[in-house]
């Protein structure tokens, strides 16, 4: 992945290795991903369910399950005084990780009715973050902060909506309320894991418009995983997409869905119905389905599915090729690809 | 438009689930889930209900199968002997009427009964109609998992050995075995990730022209049902807001709801940065429409009539194609299109 040091960089991901252990087996769900954060931009993780991008995420905040393990690889975090942490050898709930996650790091959830507790109000849920990072606050100010939060988010009435539990929240009003909490100690990196798919359309509109914003005004990096690729388009300055535990291209948003050099990234553009061509538009859906994680294919992971698999994709995992400045592809036929176009 | 076999009337329908409260339950109020809806579905002909949530697009799909209590209207189907409201059927009539119209629901993990294998599941409806030969049954339903491209074999399988997307094919076999005329697809699709999405979307357009089927596809998801729909009815709050041919939705959009709507979905291209149409608020509770215009505290070209009367579902001409639309104000969206439009009786 990128080499070039510039201060841009917030958190850095690097050739990581995660795996689960359940009834004896193990499933190494993350098999070497590697990725820059950066200011003020937006990174757009994309794939289908299964292929890692939570793991991914929750990796970062050290969220995993015990049964979990991070094998291999790094997780640097690049403070704003130049100090770097480690968080993959941090003590898992260790005080540093505790005062990393909400002041530095914040995580939104894909589902907001079972992230926030029914029975606190949130106005309290959000307080039990502010005074984690910020001691010493009276009860006063705890409360205005809140309120504060929650007005900034788009959220009428927010003195009274501060009082109120999860319950008598809408949908997009609790999201809101998450990325309230989430924004709360203004961190420098937000997470954001599929916070819109349990959403409608004009709903997560609306929460797009608030991310961009945060992006905007407080150059807050954020990482964004989603399984739409319209979303992608509309958010994203970079993307990774994701198949079976590996990032298989990455790139800037133009390039990569301009010239896709993946046959996943490909097959992946051709098998969704674009609003706006009508119903000529020819979807070729991608032919099987994704392999069971316990019984893998030997060598690049969507050879049974390509086109362009030759022999040597069975048996060896392609390394990442360097296409253009910023763009890289796990494919060895990448060139036949990238010639046959869209 | 042409002279097409109209298959299903449905008139003035409304489903209203009562609100109860206390110990006595008593009825407090109504959630009106369809609120006088009108439509016609045309043989051969995929009609496309699109809404967000809560806005009564699956209890419009289950009140025609008659699956809720629906409190007024009626919903006529042709019978072989002519138009028969199936509101008023028997309980055997209805059994019948089932047999011709079918669902496939949106959760493929939860509609499948997981104590039963493949077969037992499909199996039922196939004695229900009237196929009592166990050798018949098997040959019927293995020709059914052929069609739905899945091996024949998986008849003796349990669903959790299946993934989401043999699962909805699966859904979709059971819904065929009855050789219905009309299907209603409730997000059949929704749940699936986007590459299976892709085979069962043409899975459906396959079945579609072998079987000269009728769908009803209710999804939130309007590049789905672009992609699949000849016509397009618009829904919010339980009133159909705009009608019309999918190709005329798309170039002529009259109401500021379906403008906002097609505004805010992500389109995946990059290069395209349109201008959105922000929407304020959330969707009101459909316990307690606002007043006139279900729509206009939403509205960005709200006016005064808005707010205190409410607009009917009138039907337009444009350029020979029928265009059902219900605003005060879209009038004045014709003339700023510059589009001359016939009102139609």
């Amino acid at each position: 992945m990128p080499e070039n040091n510039n201060n841009d960089v917030v958190l850095r991901v690097k050739d990581l290795h995660v795996s689960f252990y359940t009834n004896q087996r193990c499933n190494n769900v993350l098999r070497g991903v590697s990725f820059d954060i950066r200011r003020g931009r937006t990174l757009c993780i994309v794939g289908e369910s299964g292929c890692g991008k939570s793991v991914t995420a929750n990796s970062i905040l050290r969220l995993l399950p015990d049964l979990s393990r991070i094998e291999s690889g790094s997780i640097t975090y690049y403070k704003e005084d130049g100090t770097e942490v480690r968080l993959d050898q941090l003590e898992k709930n260790g005080k540093e990780m505790r005062s990393l996650r909400g002041k530095d790091i914040a995580i939104i959830f894909q589902d907001p009715m079972t992230a926030l507790n029914p029975v606190y109000t949130v106005g309290h849920q959000i307080r039990e973050i502010i005074k984690e990072h910020k001691p010493g606050l009276t009860k006063q100010q705890l409360k205005q902060e809140s309120i504060q939060d929650l007005a900034e988010m788009g959220i009428p009435a927010a003195e009274i909506r501060d009082g109120e539990y999860p319950h008598q929240f809408s949908g997009g009003m609790r999201q809101r309320a998450m990325i309230a909490m989430g924004m709360s100690c203004e961190p420098k990196i937000l997470l954001a894991d599929e916070p819109t798919t349990a959403l409608d359309v004009t709903i997560s509109a609306q929460i797009f418009d608030l991310m961009n914003g945060l992006k905007r005004d407080h150059g807050t990096a954020i990482m964004m995983i989603t399984h739409n690729m319209g979303v992608v388009a509309e958010m994203a300055d970079e993307v990774a997409v994701m198949y079976m535990g590996n990032i298989v291209e990455y790139g800037k948003v133009e390039d990569v869905f301009a010239n896709p050099t993946h046959p996943y990234t490909k097959a992946l553009l051709r098998s969704i119905p674009v609003l706006g061509k009508g119903r000529n538009q020819q979807l070729e859906p991608i032919r099987g389905v994704t392999p069971d994680p316990f019984n893998r294919p030997k060598g690049c992971q969507f050879c049974p599915r390509c086109d362009y698999a030759g022999e040597r994709c069975e048996t060896e995992m392609p390394s990442e090729e360097w296409v253009k400045e910023g763009h890289y592809t796990r494919c060895f036929h990448f060139r036949e690809v990238m010639k046959d176009g869209k | 438009m042409e002279n097409k076999e109209i298959l299903l009337k449905v008139r003035n329908a409304k489903t209203y689930f009562p609100i109860k409260k206390g110990v006595l339950k008593k009825t407090v109020g109504y959630v009106k889930a369809v609120d006088d809806i009108s439509l016609d579905v045309y043989r051969g002909e995929t009609l496309g209900l699109v809404g967000e949530s809560g806005c009564g697009k699956s209890s419009l799909g289950k009140s025609i199968l008659q699956l809720v209590p629906v409190t007024d209207g009626s919903m006529e189907y042709k019978f072989e002997d002519g138009y028969k409201d199936l509101r008023k059927l028997s309980r055997t009539e209805l059994d019948n009427a089932r047999k011709k119209i079918q669902i496939v629901f949106q959760d493929p993990y939860s509609s499948l009964n997981p104590a039963f294998t493949i077969f037992g599941s499909l199996e039922d409806p196939l004695i229900k109609f009237g196929i009592k030969d166990k050798k018949e049954r098997i040959e019927k339903i293995g020709k059914l998992l052929e069609d739905v491209n899945l091996p024949r074999d998986y008849m003796t399988r349990y669903p959790n050995e299946f993934s989401g997307g043999q699962r909805q094919r699966i859904g979709i076999a059971r819904a065929l075995s009855v050789d219905p005329e009309l299907i209603i697809c409730d997000e059949a699709v929704s749940a699936l990730d986007v590459s299976i999405q892709a085979q069962v979307l043409k899975l459906l357009n396959k079945l579609k022209e072998e079987r000269k089927l009728t769908y009803i596809f209710i999804t939130h998801d309007l590049s789905v049902v672009e992609y699949l729909a000849d016509r397009i009815a618009v829904m919010y709050l339980g009133r159909i807001v705009e009608l019309t041919t999918s190709e005329e939705l798309f170039a002529n959009t009259l109401h500021p709801y379906t403008k906002a709507l097609l505004s805010a979905i992500p389109i995946a291209d990059p290069t395209k940065k349109k201008k959105r149409i922000p929407l304020q608020g959330d969707v009101p509770s459909p316990a307690n429409p606002p007043s006139g215009c279900t729509f206009h505290p939403r509205c960005p070209d709200c006016a005064e009539q808005c707010k205190t009367e409410r607009p009917i579902l009138e039907e337009y001409i444009i350029n020979g194609v029928s265009h059902f639309v219900s605003c005060h104000k879209v009038k004045a969206a014709l003339e700023a299109k510059g589009i001359k439009a016939e009102r139609s009786k």
